[in-house]
């Protein structure tokens, strides 16, 4: 990148990220160090960029990622019992992981969903007209798969 | 309705929306089962399956349209692909069953253009969605497409284009409403050896999704009305800013880039013109404040997302300092249609200082929720109860809200308001960039106007004091009359901190983030004096000021309630009446939600009306 | 001409882009700012200077809207008024304000005009910012008298973990100078917003202590602080001072104007001197902002002069010491005694020592023990008479392109790298050659790494325009020839130059290199060291540059001082002659001279402001004053005279060396000594420095060790009496970390594999 203007380097910054975000699930310590290096920044240059932004986290995600969309038509509709509701039963505030690791719960502002307001998303699928009782089944789902795969997992070993 | 491409009669072409909507109602499950189905009963060349963007009508989602009739399948599922398959297709007898039925009239439509939600609008920039695969250049320029860059390429120059967007009328559709053609020419009359357009795709508004839709539905209008933004300010360079969180729109628009190229609608002499012109796509990371345009650019250039003072303008020094035209989606959308049918035709269409349609994204306590497109000057009241269907469960009317968290809240007797710019910029709210969500009765007011404001907030850039400090203020006054402990003199403090909000702020996200209190307060005062004095939510939204309890007389004792619970407050043993603990209920209303209809145990009471009925 | 109108005041001014907040301050126009900063570029985050423009949608901030012909503006109607005390309302919840709605402020202010030594600050008696507080002023003149809101304090830790200055974010108003001046101006990134909106703070990456954010305590972050956040820990609690000088910092080569707050006799305080002051213009480096007063006012100064006797240091009058040198340096042959200068002389004094040893004492042997890097610049500039090739740190800043080569200035020369800096940001290409450190190489276009001994070699390349360039790829070869061929350049280079093969062909290369568009610029080590070699503190050379083998400048020095004049022995040789006993008496004025080799002297006379090895084996000590109780004059590395100017009154009975010196000559009964002021040594210098003579090249010995960065001021080596500032060097090291060449792809791929190794062991857990 040493022929790249200073500008050049400078727009790399959010692109770079993205990219390390969606290979790893988040943004580790390192990656702001080594971003720094190549792109001729400072450290605290690319943390301040990196932690203005909602979408950029500094923790590993959980296994299961699930967001509730609290934009206004999502709202209206209930989002925000919805994500009372799954914050108490995950015991988790929103932005945070499970300490096993299996859930990370997130509010998102609005992912265009809102004619089937509330929406859910859930491992990147998203789940329009969600109800209290709609959500419970999709995570007992889940958890109910994760135990086969572990069982099936532990059988063969 | 014209068939698509192979106009052989036999042919029929089945078109499954793949909408952000219909997708979340699993449609890609259903086109998967059309494709395995059709290609089990060997049908491949009796009919066409192609997937389409947004056709609008999202509430009825899955869609499915069979054209050339112009058929319209609803909620549909994949069970139904069988039937759909075997009746309509080998047998020729469409499957009535999964057609539209009007809830008013109970009358049954087969086709969509006689829908009332079809009916009731007028599709100018919406024109393709839902009937092209957007995939699909070809598709794209059958319709006409490209044919008004081409016009104004080869046969107009820059400030011939420039003059047909004036004289159109056409004002900028991300919200404020400068018209176009100014800005345009603006930016051609900088002097610069660099210039830059956006295209600005940033849709962060919370309920609003057109921008998006349109990205996933059109993308080749949208590029088109951008290359013909930078001919005419003469610009060779130019960015799509989407947001992260629509990987479809992402998706969608990196390929028509993709085939635009190769066709030769960008890249270097553009069709023989002489012009040269290309574009990349940069995704934006998470913020609300991006939508405004320094501050995009400053997010383009790498850097935190703060907007910067104006003057100088963007079309002064926009981008790395040069200049730059940044355009929203519908406004580029609008551009090739206008370029192919003329100023005078866009102009005969909306009122008199709004030209041209709006469109917007309908959703909230109202039937027909989806993507909607009228003539400007349209009333409130058509776009709710024609084209919307009216309020769902029949429930009264209680406001609608335009402008996302910029705009505001209008009331009952403003339901005539003719829909322009400046219309609804007297009423308090704004156009802003579409979103329109209708609330009824079991919405509160103040908690509304404390959702944009906590939105807001949370979306502030923190670069300027008004904005930082003044949201955070109004939202505890907010939090404070929500709870319970407004005081007198409230409502007037918000006022006040509005005003300074308002007038002392940087950029458009604080000077408009008022709006919503400002509008609540203007039109639904009475239901901000009921929290403050009687400590009374009248919707019963307002958490500390409502409980849940068990009509002991109602409960079954099913244990609906007592299972999602997700704070284990309800206690009781099967076939026995429940109760709720005020202490351990977190007040999410599950139970209420669960709660049989034929029981309907769970009632939500004043908090201060203390235990039971 | 076009003309504005400001609260009713027509102004004529040219359009050229100025905004009008500049206009309104260039006519006495006041308009409150918070945000804005003279030096910064606008930020329009404060509000406070918005102002109503005739025909303009809404308030504008003044700071950001260009000036405009038959612009109508309005800066105090009562609307704005009223919504700047709103804003005002708004900032003050959570920031200490007792302090500026205080009605008994003023009354207080004179009474108390000390601080408390608080650790929290909860109102204006415990601020550091107590008398230049920006907020107070805008408070002031908005005329806010109500709070408004209830106060909520932020209520967090101040920060004190690190070196030099204590943080106090609960009282930051978020208005960014900080943040830009660090990266804008100083290049250096340290510090930058975290989060936002209203979790906004100024912060290091992930929390890190500045020592690690690559801080360089400059201090420039709490120069422009509008309130106490940003506080010099050691330099706050003085209150008002009772006056405030400024003079020059003679602690490296720069020449920075420092401002010193004077109080009870003693300087309480440093920071840098005017933005109009050259060459620093309102910037400094950690030595200057944080290390002057605690040096100065070492309890161990010197402070009385002292006789051995009998062993036996014992403390005398001026005169009595004057008699014993004298009775030392009378018994001995003139050319058993050596006369060592130091590069923080004042040219004054420097050249008072030589005058002393060749015109009153005899001996040619004079010296000093400078960098050996200025003896090469000024030589081979008199030499080729190339003095006029020298820049302004001014001239730095407007460079089309830098070679920056032999030293890492972001670390030696903070106010330099903050010139190059400034090119740089401006578009400036940066060519580093050889190692440097972490800011550097942030900063640079092309970096060429070769070793030192090769510097002479690509030097001579690029100046000779030859095909290859050492240890540079084909493609950048083009690249690099490309950048020096345009415009004005600017070659920075320290005494790492020394360490090439052939450090005058690396000196004559980058002359030739830089024609005549461009200028050199050479950051000396040491305060004064070209000062000392035109004073002529030089075995070879006289008063002027003027080599002693001119004999028609040489005869005219032997009329003056009635004695011949003759070549003398270099330091080094006075070591040799020194460790064969050759050498009786060493008069030594820089304590930072390694004792090694002079142990065999007979006599030491030690005139010094601090105390060093040298005390043990003096005759005589006399205590010298420091530079800041100093006046007189030294040359920078623009080759600008600068004047140094007195602050305090010396220490004890320490005295000024020039009236040492002076003294000293009158006890010898010479008649060239009877000078009353420094300005009269300087005048006669001036005369011999007009006959500028050809200066003798002697061979500069290479150097084989890059020296460490370890400043030191006679004999003083400051981070052994700074703990801030030897914390500060020692996590320097950790910073020099290369640079990484892993690719995107080898980078995640470490990382993912890393972490399920990680995670494997904690379900093993």
């Amino acid at each position: 990148m040493q022929d790249l203007s200073r500008a050049d380097l400078a727009e790399q910054v959010i692109p770079s990220l993205q990219e390390i975000q969606e290979r790893l699930g988040y943004i580790p310590r390192e990656a702001i160090t080594w971003l720094a290096d190549k792109l001729h920044l400072s450290e605290q240059e690319i943390y301040g960029v990196a932690s203005f932004y909602n979408n950029f986290r500094f923790t590993p995600p959980g296994k299961h990622h699930l967001r509730i969309c609290l934009g206004t038509a999502c709202h209206v509709q209930g989002g925000d019992r919805l994500l009372a509701a799954t914050s108490e039963k995950l015991g988790i505030k929103p932005g945070d992981t499970t300490s096993d690791g299996r859930y990370s719960l997130e509010r998102v502002a609005c992912v265009g969903c809102c004619a089937l307001a509330p929406a859910v998303v859930l491992d990147d699928v998203v789940h329009g007209r969600t109800t209290q009782r709609s959500l419970k089944r999709l995570l007992d789902s889940i958890d109910r798969e994760d135990r086969k795969a572990k069982k099936s997992e532990g059988g063969s070993q | 309705m014209n068939p698509g491409i192979e106009s052989e009669q036999s042919i029929l072409e089945i078109r499954v929306c793949r909408g952000t909507g219909c997708e979340s109602a699993r449609a890609n499950q259903l086109l998967e089962a059309l494709n395995k189905e059709v290609a089990d009963k060997g049908l491949e060349d009796k009919v066409r399956i192609k997937t389409i963007g947004c056709h609008g009508f999202c509430e009825q989602g899955p869609v499915i349209t069979v054209e050339p009739e112009g058929l319209f399948y609803c909620k549909v599922d994949e069970k139904d692909i069988k039937e759909i398959v075997e009746s309509h297709i080998i047998g020729g007898k469409p499957v009535e069953r999964l057609f539209y039925t009007e809830p008013a009239t109970g009358e049954i439509i087969s086709k969509y253009e006689d829908i009332p939600f079809y009916k009731g609008q007028k599709k100018v920039v919406l024109r393709n969605c839902g009937e092209i695969d957007p995939g699909s250049i070809d598709e794209y320029i059958e319709k006409g497409g490209y044919d008004g860059l081409k016009k104004a390429l080869l046969e107009m120059k820059p400030e011939q284009v420039i003059n047909q967007v004036l004289k159109s009328g056409l004002r900028g559709r991300g919200g404020a409403g400068f018209p176009t053609g100014l800005k345009w020419k603006f930016g051609r009359g900088s002097k610069s050896d660099k210039k830059y357009v956006i295209c600005n795709a940033d849709e962060g508004d919370p309920g609003a999704f057109m921008d998006g839709a349109i990205l996933v539905a059109d993308p080749h209008a949208v590029l088109e009305g951008l290359i013909a933004a930078a001919y005419s300010i003469g610009a060779d360079e130019g960015f799509v800013y989407v947001r992260h969180e629509y990987p479809q729109a992402v998706d969608s628009i990196k390929k028509a880039i993709i085939d635009s190229r190769k066709r030769g609608f960008l890249g270097k002499d553009i069709l023989g013109s002489g012009f040269s012109f290309d574009l990349s796509v940069k995704e934006g990371a998470g913020a609300f404040v991006c939508g405004e345009e320094t501050a995009l650019m400053t997010s383009i250039e790498g850097n935190r997302g703060t907007p910067r003072p104006r003057p100088p303008f963007p079309t002064d020094s926009g981008l790395w300092g040069k200049p730059t035209c940044i355009n929203n989606v519908k406004t580029l959308a609008t551009i090739p249609i206008i370029l192919r049918k003329g100023a005078e035709w866009f102009a005969s269409i909306g009122t008199e200082k709004s030209k041209g349609t709006a469109i917007f994204s309908l959703t909230g306590k109202v039937k027909n929720t989806g993507l909607v497109e009228v003539p400007m000057g349209t009333t409130l009241r058509h776009i709710i109860f024609n084209v919307g269907g009216g309020i769902q469960g029949d429930a009264k009317f209680k406001a609608v809200q335009t402008g996302g968290p910029s705009g505001g809240c209008l009331p009952a007797d403003k339901l005539d308001l003719p829909v322009d710019y400046d219309s609804l910029t007297q009423a308090g709210t704004i156009m802003g960039s579409g979103g329109m969500i209708v609330m009824d009765e079991t919405t509160c007011m103040v908690d509304v106007a404390r959702y944009f404001l906590s939105f807001t907030q949370a979306e502030s850039c923190g670069k300027c004091t008004p904005c930082r400090m003044g949201t955070l203020e109004m939202l505890r006054i907010l939090d404070k009359i929500k709870s319970g402990n407004g005081e007198e003199g409230d409502i007037e403090k918000l006022q006040e901190i509005a005003i300074t909000v308002k007038e002392g702020s940087l950029c458009g996200l604080g000077q408009t983030a008022p709006n919503p209190v400002l509008t609540t307060i203007r039109y639904f005062r009475d239901e901000y004096e009921a929290h403050i004095r009687d400590k009374f939510c009248p919707a019963e939204v307002c958490k500390a000021l409502i409980k849940y309890v068990v009509v002991p007389e109602k409960c079954i004792g099913c244990g609906a309630c007592l299972r999602i619970c997700p704070a284990n407050a309800i206690t009781g043993k099967k076939n026995e009446v429940h109760v709720i603990s005020d202490e351990l209920c977190i007040k999410c209303g599950a139970c209420f939600e669960v709660c049989p209809p034929k029981a309907s145990a769970i009632d939500k009471i004043p908090a201060h009306h203390g235990g039971g009925h | 001409m076009p003309s504005l109108t400001i609260d009713g005041k027509r102004i004529q001014f040219k359009e050229d882009g100025r905004t009008i907040l500049d206009i309104a301050r260039e006519e006495g126009i006041y308009i409150p700012t918070l945000c804005d900063h003279p030096d910064l570029p606008p930020h329009g985050g404060c509000r406070m200077c918005l102002v109503e423009v005739e025909g303009m949608k809404g308030f504008v901030t003044a700071c950001t809207t260009p000036a405009k012909d038959s612009m109508i503006v309005d800066t105090t109607n009562d609307a704005l008024m009223k919504l700047k005390r709103n804003i005002l309302q708004l900032l003050l919840i959570e920031h200490p304000s007792a302090c500026v709605v205080c009605a008994e402020w003023n009354t207080c202010n004179e009474y108390r005009s000390q601080p408390f030594k608080s650790g929290l600050i909860t109102g204006c008696s415990t601020c550091p910012s107590k008398a230049s507080c920006e907020l107070r002023d805008v408070v002031e003149y908005v005329g806010l008298d109500d709070l408004g809101f209830i106060p909520r304090y932020k209520e967090m830790p101040v920060e004190k973990d690190d070196p030099f200055f204590d943080r106090d974010y609960n009282i930051c108003i978020l208005c960014a100078r900080c943040v830009r001046v660090c990266d804008e101006i100083r290049g250096t990134g340290a510090i930058s917003f975290a989060k936002r909106g209203h979790e906004t703070r100024v912060d290091t990456a992930f929390g890190n202590s500045h020592l690690d954010s690559g801080c360089w305590f400059c201090g420039a972050c709490i120069d422009v602080c509008p309130t106490g956040a940003l506080s010099p820990r050691m330099m706050k609690w003085h209150g008002t001072p009772d006056e405030t000088v400024e003079t020059t910092c003679m602690l490296c080569g720069t020449g920075c104007q420092i401002e010193f707050d004077v109080k009870w006799n003693k300087i309480m305080a440093s920071h840098p001197g005017s933005e109009n002051s050259e060459p620093n213009r309102g910037h400094t480096c950690v030595l200057g902002r944080f290390c002057i007063p605690s040096l100065m006012n070492a309890p161990d100064r010197l402070k009385i002069p002292t006789v051995r006797r009998e062993g036996v240091s014992i403390p005398v009058s001026w005169d009595e010491a004057y008699e014993r040198i004298a009775e030392i340096l009378n018994e001995t042959a003139p050319e058993r005694i050596g006369f060592v200068g130091g590069p923080h002389l004042t040219s004054e004094a420097a050249y008072l020592l030589q005058k002393l040893a060749r015109s009153a004492i005899g001996t040619p042997n004079v010296d000093f023990r400078g960098s050996g890097f200025a003896s090469l610049v000024v030589r081979t500039l008199a030499d080729t008479d190339s003095f006029a090739k020298v820049g302004t740190l001014r001239d730095l800043e407007k460079a089309d392109w830098i070679i920056a080569v032999g030293g890492d200035f972001a670390k030696t020369h903070q106010v330099v790298a903050k010139s190059c800096y400034q090119a740089v940001a401006r578009g400036a290409p940066l060519i580093l050659i050889g190692a440097a450190g972490v800011n550097l190489k942030r900063w640079a276009t092309e970096h060429i790494t070769l070793k030192a001994k090769d510097f002479s070699t690509i030097l001579s390349q690029l100046a000779e325009d030859d095909e290859k360039l050492k240890g540079v790829k084909k493609q950048h070869v083009e690249h690099i020839k490309s950048i020096v061929s345009k415009g004005k350049g600017a070659i920075v280079f320290g005494s790492g130059i020394l360490l090439a093969r052939n450090p005058e062909e690396a000196m004559t290369a980058l002359l030739k290199m830089i024609g005549d568009k461009g200028r050199i610029y050479p950051t000396f080590d040491y305060g004064n060291e070209v000062g000392a070699i035109m004073a002529g503190l030089q075995p070879d050379l006289l008063p002027g540059l003027t080599s002693v083998t001119a004999s028609s400048v040489r005869k005219k020095f032997e009329a003056l001082w009635g004695k011949k004049i003759k070549a003398g022995l270099s330091l080094e040789q006075m070591r040799m002659a020194a460790s064969k006993g050759e050498l009786d008496v060493l008069y030594v004025t820089d304590g930072s001279l390694p004792v090694k080799g002079f142990k065999k002297v007979k006599h030491v006379i030690y005139q010094s402001p601090f105390p060093s090895e040298w005390i043990d084996r003096a005759s005589v000590i006399l205590p010298a004053a420091g530079f800041v109780e100093d006046s007189g004059t030294v040359v920078n590395m623009e080759m600008k005279q600068l004047k140094l100017k007195q602050v305090t009154p010396p220490i004890g009975n320490s005295k000024q060396d020039w009236l040492i010196l002076t003294e000293l000559g009158r006890q010898f009964g010479s008649e060239g000594f009877k000078y009353k002021s420094p300005k009269k040594v300087a005048k006669e210098l001036r005369e011999f420095a007009k006959e500028l003579g050809s200066g003798a090249m002697v061979e500069v010995e290479p150097v084989r060790k890059a020296p460490d960065w370890n400043p030191a001021y006679r004999g003083a080596i400051i981070a052994e009496r700074i703990r801030d500032l030897k914390t500060f060097i020692d996590a320097l090291p950790e910073r020099e970390r290369p640079l990484s060449t892993e690719s995107m792809d080898d980078f995640v791929k470490r990382l993912s594999e890393q972490e399920s190794a990680d995670t494997q062991v904690k379900e093993v857990a």
